[in-house]
């Protein structure tokens, strides 16, 4: 696990990284709100930098590698050629997320899902799927005491079968994971990995026992 | 630059306000006024007495033997003659009518037209729902054909349709309604006709970013009716030409009411002794309570909403004689505090604890005695506070200060003494936000197209923003226009088109719709509802709730209780039967002693003559001090340097405040840091701040360089999260991001992206963008509070004492306290506990002989 938010699997040289949103800056302009533009050249250079680091010989997108599907159409040429070197060398695997679902150019041919040694990757997980599986979409993130100070960082949710990736894009927000949508993984044997600067940190057993009785109780009916 | 502007002065003697209304009897009749304010027979008096007299006004008001105000007159004659008017008058002084007074005559003698004919503007909804009330009784009472409307945020969408398609006479209004009725496309007709702009508690404006809005909207209406005059209502204040400066269009004229009586202002003498630290008048409740109960209706004011929550509890601990009180402050839903106003109104409460929810001039109820708890950390604030007591302005208001702990005590007497020679904390005007003019400019093409260069000159007219350079109006125009970035556009999707050079027009209404839900200039921390059952208490800041687990209790809304769940930004709790619980620590409601004061209590503390007001114990502790260290006093900066408990503290003692203070605090880390005295950490006051480290300070003058707010500061700048925050609000007000409305706060799975991102990127990319630039401005004042930071260190560069000590000192022992406080794990921390840590301390700075 990388603070960056990607993840290297030595086993099969291979890198994962998810939810990069490429152009999601541009794509409010649409709606008049003038975000920086410059997401899409920041999230390329982390990902030159990982590629780098781990040389890998295959790289997997794991969906929402753009924030919609007229976001190639908007991608300057420059950075375009910068994600077309970048990847020149190894092999790249394309699985779709809901925002760029059918892919956004011909140039990559994206799947729903795969199966590598045993493990599904797939954008979404599935909550019927009992087996191991990585996925990705919920940017899972949430709150550590880092000196003192109380900061929000993006994590890594791990349990016995599934494993949650954070989001890789710069310009992406986080889901905190005392949130309904990891009720499944509120329990001991979760553990979580958040970025830090350098390094990733794992989660206390206390960190957890908070967030699962914040939430544990949603059966409780006195309160509605 | 006001030319022609003339100041009277006009004595106020014996009056009295009938019936909660600001009718007054001068207790002389027509005549004497005549004589006191007219020896030169002016025409313009003749004229204005004239229109007076017939008005139905006078009638009922001489039915009643009420008789009209000299400044009231005043202000009719000058505003009458279509010169703009400043009335300063203290609380009670008949200040609203001298405002609409103008109006009456006006519209008595031209007739209703159909047309908006004025407009009056106040910082509060609910001030604007009173003003009303009040105003239109004699109104309907003679049955003058005239139409009162208010409108608000609350105002429902029928009756807002209505007032667009048929104004009313008198429409009384916020600053941000007032900026969406600017940005609808009729505006101009809408306006057209305006005679009068009545701006209320004006004093409230002059700093902050709504002033800024509303500065740039009277302009806006000043382009569009010339002719409509204002006139600005205001509690007394310390530089009255600056605010007619502010106000004015180009001349104007300031009517001042002289304050009646002082008030009387007791300090509250503790049986027991003062506290070192802690704000919180345990000490005292019964004291309290005492004098509470043997006065009427009383107001107990208090500096922050747990505090508030505290107080109350204690109080109804003691409630023998089942007196009723209630609590009031901004985190309960509103529901609960209209019916807590409402009752007091009615007489049907014997004592409200507030914080400044009930700061501003709503004339609830007759007030007996109002008490404040902890420092007034002003004393134009105090001022305010004490005046809800005024309802005779022959008589002094009465107010009882209660120090929480012995800083608090010097910052009361200080306070006290001030109030007794009529000084008053100096009010400061500040430069305009880049962030409201981007909203405004939005605006204005909202309302229609603009052409740049007339825009430009009317918006330099607005006070706040004189100074503005073209080249940032033009780089704000951009920013609008398509975020102002200078390495790449998407010309097709911008939002302002150049329809001929120098014209903009709005591409698409869409973007109005999308203007009109996110104007005002006040932003606030995410809050989340709480729920008891069915019921909705009110309001709780996130982040305080991220840090309790279930099963925690908490205090809120005088209840104890228990928190169960968050559930789709909800909170859920439930009652328990605790006592005792974790007081909820909000952020806000925070703020920092004024420069006024903070000299003051120097001045207090640095000459013994003026310690003769003080008690004891107080006097025994400077006197220590002062054998033991130093005494800080207006000339000189004292520092300390002492050990405890194998740390070195480092102590400044500032008095800059404490947005100041911790500035210094994080600035001193990375000069110590790079100094190698390892610093730990620091802990900050509003008088002082104590930086502890593994090695001791050895060189006090050099830390303290004013290079300091250039070196560090530029890098503490990049990195601190206070600028992340203000860029937050920068980033809403500018509408660079989207408001979040209550109820669509958690409807998308996750944040959509965080301001911090933005910042990052922005800063990497374009570090000269305008919303930085915006947001390192807004850094020097306020949260970051430079401008007054370097002011002080400049001040006493030449001036520093540093005391080196074998123990802590008297005067720091407060704050070694804190700091023992703030670094403890609070779920370890207990009564017990902290007292043996104090103990521990007391006997550490050889302090017991003052305990």
């Amino acid at each position: 696990m990388h603070p960056s938010g990607a993840l290297y699997w030595p086993s099969q040289s291979s890198l994962l990284v998810a939810d990069l949103h490429f152009e999601k800056g541009s794509s409010y302009h649409k709606k008049g709100q003038f975000l920086p533009p410059y997401d899409t050249h920041e999230t390329l250079e982390k990902l030159e930098a990982v590629i780098k680091y781990f040389e890998p010989q295959r790289i997997f997108f794991l969906g929402d590698t753009f924030h919609d599907r007229s976001a190639w159409k908007r991608m300057s040429e420059d950075n375009k050629s910068r994600l077309l070197n970048a990847l020149e060398n190894l092999e790249a695997v394309w699985i779709e997320g809901n925002h760029d679902q059918g892919g956004v150019t011909d140039r990559f041919q994206s799947l729903e899902s795969i199966e590598v040694d045993g493990i599904t990757l797939r954008h979404i997980m599935q909550k019927n799927f009992l087996g191991p599986e990585i996925s990705a979409h919920f940017h899972p993130a949430g709150i550590i005491k880092f000196g003192g100070v109380r900061v929000r960082r993006p994590c890594f949710i791990k349990s016995a079968q599934k494993f949650v990736m954070p989001s890789f894009g710069v310009l992406t927000g986080g889901l905190d994971f005392s949130d309904d949508a990891f009720k499944a993984f509120h329990n001991h044997e979760t553990q979580l990995f958040f970025l830090g600067e350098r390094t990733v940190f794992t989660s206390s057993k206390r960190y957890l026992q908070n967030i699962k009785l914040r939430s544990g109780n949603q059966n409780n009916k006195r309160t509605k | 630059m006001v030319a022609g502007s003339c100041v009277i002065g006009v004595a106020v003697r014996n009056y009295c306000v009938v019936d909660g209304l600001d009718w007054v009897d001068v207790g002389v009749n027509w005549c004497y006024i005549k004589f006191m304010i007219n020896p030169l027979h002016d025409l313009q008096y003749s004229e204005t007495l004239a229109k007076l007299k017939q008005h139905p006004l006078s009638e009922w008001m001489t039915n009643r033997q009420w008789k009209w105000f000299p400044h009231q007159i005043e202000a009719a004659k000058h505003a009458g003659s279509g010169n703009d008017v400043l009335v300063l008058a203290p609380t009670g002084a008949g200040k609203t009518l001298s405002g609409f007074l103008p109006s009456f005559l006006d519209i008595h003698e031209r007739g209703s037209n159909g047309c908006l004919h004025t407009l009056y503007i106040s910082p509060l909804k609910a001030l604007t729902v009173d003003v009303h009330r009040n105003i239109t009784k004699p109104i309907e009472a003679i049955d003058l054909p005239i139409s009162f409307e208010t409108r608000t945020g609350d105002t429902p969408a029928g009756r807002r349709r209505r007032q667009k398609s048929k104004p009313p006479d008198f429409l009384m209004t916020t600053p941000e309604s007032l900026a969406l009725l600017l940005s609808y496309e009729d505006a101009e007709t809408y306006f057209s006709q305006l005679r009068f702009i009545i701006i209320d508690e004006l004093h409230t404006f002059f700093n902050n970013k709504r002033g800024d809005l509303l500065s740039l909207n009277l302009e806006r209406i000043t382009s569009l009716s010339p002719d409509a005059v204002r006139i600005g209502l205001s509690a007394t204040i310390n530089n009255p030409q600056r605010a007619l400066d502010w106000i004015t269009r180009d001349r104007g004229s300031l009517v001042e009411v002289s304050e009646g009586v002082r008030p009387e202002i007791e300090i509250l003498e503790a049986s027991s002794r003062i506290p070192w630290s802690g704000h919180s008048a345990k000490h005292v409740i019964e004291n309290i309570y005492e004098n509470i109960s043997s006065a009427g209706m009383s107001i107990i004011f208090v500096n922050t909403r747990a505090q508030a929550e505290f107080v109350f509890q204690e109080l109804w601990q003691v409630n023998d004689k089942h007196r009723r009180i209630a609590l009031h402050h901004g985190s309960l839903e509103r529901e609960l505090r209209r019916k807590v106003e409402a009752s007091m109104a009615a007489g049907k409460l014997d004592c409200v604890v507030a914080t400044s929810s009930l700061d501003l001039g709503l004339d609830w109820a007759e007030i007996d005695l109002v008490v404040q708890i902890g420092a007034p950390k002003g004393v134009s604030r105090l001022i305010q506070r004490v005046g809800r007591s005024n309802h005779r302005i022959d008589q002094p208001s009465r107010a009882m200060l209660v120090p929480t702990n012995r800083f608090e005590y010097l910052e009361c007497l200080a306070a006290k003494l001030e109030i007794d020679s009529g000084n008053l904390d100096g009010t400061s005007f500040r430069v305009g936000g880049l962030d409201v003019l981007a909203q405004h400019l939005l605006g204005t093409a909202c309302s229609g197209n603009f052409q740049a260069d007339l825009l430009y000159a009317e918006i330099i007219k607005a006070a706040p923003y004189r100074k503005l350079e073209r080249n940032e109006f033009d780089e704000v125009i951009a920013f609008v226009s398509n975020g102002g970035y200078a390495l790449k556009t998407y010309p097709q999707y911008n939002r302002l088109i150049e329809r001929k050079p120098g014209t903009y027009a709005l591409r698409d209404v869409k973007i109005a719709r999308q203007y009109r839900m996110n104007i005002g200039t006040i932003v606030e921390s995410p809050m989340l509802k709480v729920k008891l059952r069915n019921r909705t208490l009110g309001n709780i800041e996130e982040n305080f709730i991220l840090n309790l687990a279930q099963g925690d209790t908490f205090l809120f809304g005088g209840m104890v209780l228990k928190f169960d769940s968050l559930h789709d930004a909800t909170v859920l709790v439930s009652k328990t039967n605790d006592d005792e619980a974790q007081i909820p620590s909000y952020a806000g409601g925070r703020l920092p002693l004024t420069t006024n004061l903070a000299s003051a209590v120097r001045l207090l503390i640095g000459r013994k003559t003026n310690w003769k007001g003080l008690p004891g114990q107080i006097q025994d502790w400077l006197t220590m001090q002062d054998n033991r260290s130093h005494l800080p006093d207006d000339k000189r900066l004292i520092t300390e340097v002492f050990e405890f408990k194998s740390r070195f503290y480092f102590v400044v003692y500032t008095f800059s405040g404490r947005n100041a203070n911790q500035t210094l605090g994080f600035l001193l880390l990375r000069r110590m840091r790079r100094a190698g005295l390892k610093p730990m950490g620091f802990s900050i006051s509003d008088y002082a701040l104590a930086v502890w480290s593994l090695k001791p300070v050895e060189n006090a003058e050099k830390l303290l360089e004013p290079s300091i707010m250039i070196d560090e500061f530029e890098e503490w700048l990049e990195e601190t999260p206070l600028l992340k925050r203000l860029f937050r609000d920068a980033a809403i007000i500018s509408g660079l991001v989207e408001r979040r409305h209550p109820g669509q706060v958690k409807t998308g799975r996750q944040v959509l992206f965080s301001s911090d991102l933005i910042y990052d990127v922005l800063r990497r990319y374009e570090p000269d963008h305008i919303l930085l630039k915006a947001v390192r401005r807004d850094a020097m004042e306020g949260l970051i509070d430079a401008s007054r930071l370097t002011s002080t260190l400049a001040n006493f560069q030449d001036n520093i004492i540093s005391k080196k000590l074998d123990y802590i000192s008297p005067m720091a022992v407060p704050l070694v306290m804190q700091i023992s406080r703030e670094s403890t794990v609070w779920s370890e921390l207990t009564d017990d506990i902290f007292s043996e840590i104090e103990e521990e301390i007391i006997r550490a700075a050889k302090v017991q002989a003052l305990h």
